[in-house]
């Protein structure tokens, strides 16, 4: 009798909180897959979200919604909320798209607080800069693609896997703001005539806005400078213009770092030292590739310091530093960096820092 | 000579009550107190911290091996008299049972603010209620059953915390005591609150079967719940940037938030679904003192209505007051604070008393 009373008093708890206000039905929700933002020629805010729709009854797979000149990106919820078939939910969103143009005027970070603030929201949603325009973008529709949000997180994933471009959670794009010896790097993709592309990354200086663009090839060197490479990164590289040695691609693997610091006469000095393996992809023009070893070494390693160091001046004229060189500054020389840690750009433009590859050509395939 | 005969609690049982009753709420945030004390250095106050609790924690099993048989309470109220014993022991019990308003309402707010926003707390609380009387209506042994069970059965948990430190820099730890020894020093007091626990080897001590490896068994759960510390805290040192660190209020929670099941979105539901069993492993042995310490101190004849008494009131006061960050927040500093008098202070002061104590004794008889 007292385990049936229990049993009776247990269930009707539990239908209590079925019906609590914590319960979310799917129909009922407007669920954000993708989020983006710009600014109008007037420099208002705009946000534009995706959603699917799950009725059977409609025709379309996606819903584009967009909130002209709104503040913020929760009042943009609310006027998502006004049109939108259920209650606007932010939990699943997948990428976030920043216009170029909003990206230059305004700094992104407090635009993007109820991500943080908000323990509902997904801090896993991949922060994307968009060049051109972001409606076009959002509106894009095509028949061969999975929707778009899908569509644009593979996209992103899989060129990230590539090594071509950064990938920038929103977590760790706070974590980039955040940190003093490093700024912001984000992917950039365009949207063509047909398809999107990624053409790369994007920098943000300290103050969060933009600074400078990175091509595919920039990105895979900044990755490799970062030690954020997972997998083999594919490089090109044209050792001679003459019409006898032209392109040659590898990919570098198991790249091992060490960077020296010091601090000399008020300037910081950067020594990266990388070890790597590198594995001959293709070769178009005639060469003896066993007999050559030595000197194919030889050749990619110059190439790939200078391109590396031609990536770092590029870095300095804008100030910024996604490599995150200030950290080991704060790590090995405290006292030097605290008097920089405010104005990390300006002591990183002035720093000296190079790059000595140590390349070790580990295979070139099954033939010679 | 007998004065618990079946219930008796196994040195591993002692060892993983105190443990449990270490590793609570105080995890979540512990990264980042030491951080905002003294920065990526905080972790050398854990050490710190662990010393004074294992110290504490020798003081304690000295004076409990002068009256083996006897709880923190029997004790008093042979020092100290009925009447002057009687207050000393409701102090306790009031200590033991703020520690479970404490933690309780600390855990009612984790959960209102990451996982069930407009669900009332009282509701919460009433489903964690019945649980927690199941385990601590029945005596010690069940209790330390189950904390020994639930050590185990989360073990997986701080494993899971190690996932993000691939992607951490260790670089961020550099350069060690950047500011110099002083705020290394000064941050070991918030430490305090993770390491409260310890105390209540008064009240499990007499149950203790193996009573010669208490010493042995109290360092040892200082030490475990000094490694959960120091793992979760440098886990989070290496992951997070140290000028990012004091931002999150939980960073604990913020560590897991980025691991991703392509089924689930948000991992730390699941962590903190299971944190639960954690919290419970607190709650449990001091609601266990402060009930147990009620139906000695009234002579009543067992302490399940004590209990029920108290679950009760928790559901009631969830109802008519409900508790937000900052006042959780002043809540745990009070539990500091009060935990060091109580914790670190008193059994000093008692082991002196009971040196006193007994050369008194001594010379009446002579």
């Amino acid at each position: 009798m007292k385990k049936i009373l229990l049993l009776a008093v247990l269930l009707s708890a539990v239908l209590c909180t079925a019906c609590a206000a914590d319960s979310i039905n799917l129909e009922e929700t407007s669920l954000t897959l993708s989020l983006a933002m710009d600014l109008d020629e007037k420099g208002n805010l705009v946000v534009y979200q995706t959603n699917p729709i799950f009725s059977p009854e409609a025709k379309k797979k996606k819903d584009t919604l967009s909130a002209y000149n709104v503040l913020s990106l929760t009042q943009g919820n609310i006027v998502f909320d006004a049109v939108s078939n259920g209650n606007v939910v932010n939990g699943k969103t997948q990428v976030v798209l920043i216009g170029k143009n909003l990206l230059k005027q305004r700094n992104l970070f407090p635009l993007l607080d109820t991500f943080y603030r908000d323990p509902e929201n997904a801090v896993n949603a991949r922060l994307v800069a968009v060049d051109g325009a972001v409606k076009e973008l959002m509106n894009f529709d095509p028949e061969d693609k999975p929707r778009l949000a899908v569509y644009l997180a593979n996209l992103i994933d899989s060129t990230h896997r590539r090594e071509q471009t950064v990938k920038t959670e929103l977590g760790r794009y706070f974590h980039q703001t955040y940190e003093k010896g490093m700024t912001p790097s984000i992917t950039e993709i365009k949207k063509g005539p047909e398809e999107i592309l990624v053409t790369g990354t994007a920098l943000l200086d300290s103050s969060g806005k933009y600074a400078a663009s990175l091509n595919r090839q920039e990105s895979s060197l900044l990755l490799l400078l970062q030690q954020n490479v997972e997998k083999p990164v594919p490089f090109i590289f044209t050792l001679s213009a003459n019409q006898r040695e032209g392109e040659i691609s590898v990919n570098i693997n198991n790249v091992d770092y060490k960077i020296v610091t010091d601090y000399i006469g008020n300037k910081f000095y950067f020594d990266i030292q990388m070890d790597m393996d590198v594995f001959l992809m293709e070769r178009n023009f005639m060469i003896n590739t066993e007999e050559n070893l030595k000197k194919l070494n030889q050749k990619i390693e110059n190439l790939l310091k200078h391109e590396c160091e031609g990536l770092i001046a590029k870095l300095k004229e804008h100030q910024v530093d996604p490599i995150g060189l200030g950290i080991y500054a704060r790590g090995y020389h405290y006292q030097e960096w605290k008097m920089v840690e405010d104005n990390w750009g300006q002591a990183f433009s002035e720093a000296e820092i190079i790059v000595s590859p140590k390349v070790a050509i580990q295979s070139f395939g099954v033939i010679k | 000579m007998m004065k618990y005969p079946g219930n008796q609690i196994t040195l591993i049982q002692y060892i993983f009550i105190i443990t449990g009753t270490q590793v609570g709420i105080g995890i979540l945030t512990l990264p980042r107190l030491v951080a905002e004390g003294a920065g990526t250095d905080g972790w050398i106050s854990i050490l710190l911290g662990w010393l004074l609790a294992v110290t504490a924690s020798l003081v304690i099993i000295q004076v409990m091996r002068k009256n083996p048989t006897d709880t923190l309470f029997t004790i008093l109220r042979k020092y100290f008299g009925r009447w002057l014993g009687g207050a000393v022991s409701l102090a306790w019990i009031l200590y033991a049972a703020f520690a479970v308003l404490t933690v309780i309402y600390s855990f009612i707010n984790i959960i209102n603010t990451w996982l069930l926003p407009e669900t009332r707390s009282y509701i919460i609380m009433f489903f964690f209620a019945y649980p927690i009387y199941l385990v601590a209506a029945h005596g010690i042994r069940v209790v330390g059953r189950y904390s020994e069970f639930i050590f185990f059965f989360t073990f997986w948990m701080p494993v899971l915390l190690s996932i993000p430190v691939r992607e951490g820099k260790f670089v961020y730890l550099l350069p060690l005591l950047k500011e110099g020894i002083q705020p290394v020093l000064m941050t070991a007091k918030s430490t305090i609150l993770s390491f409260l626990g310890f105390e209540l080897a008064m009240i499990w001590y007499p149950f203790l079967r193996n009573k010669k490896a208490a010493a042995k068994g109290i360092i040892i759960a200082n030490t475990i719940s000094l490694v959960v510390f120091l793992h979760v805290t440098l886990v989070c040192f290496v992951y997070f940037s140290p000028d990012e660190i004091t931002n999150y209020i939980w960073p604990t929670l913020n560590i897991v938030k980025p691991i991703q099941i392509p089924f689930l979105e948000r991992f730390e539901i699941m962590f903190l679904s299971f944190y639960l069993f954690v919290i419970s492993t607190t709650v449990i042995p001091y609601l266990f003192t402060s009930v147990y310490g009620t139906s000695l101190v009234f002579g009543l004849k067992g302490h399940q209505n004590p209990l029920r008494i108290f679950l009760v009131v928790l559901i009631i006061l969830t109802y008519f007051l409900s508790v937000e960050y900052k006042q959780v927040e002043a809540l745990s500093q009070w539990w500091g604070n009060i935990g060091f008098v109580y914790a670190y202070i008193f059994p000093v002061l008692l082991l002196i008393y009971s040196f006193i104590f007994s050369r008194l004794k001594g010379r009446k008889k002579l």
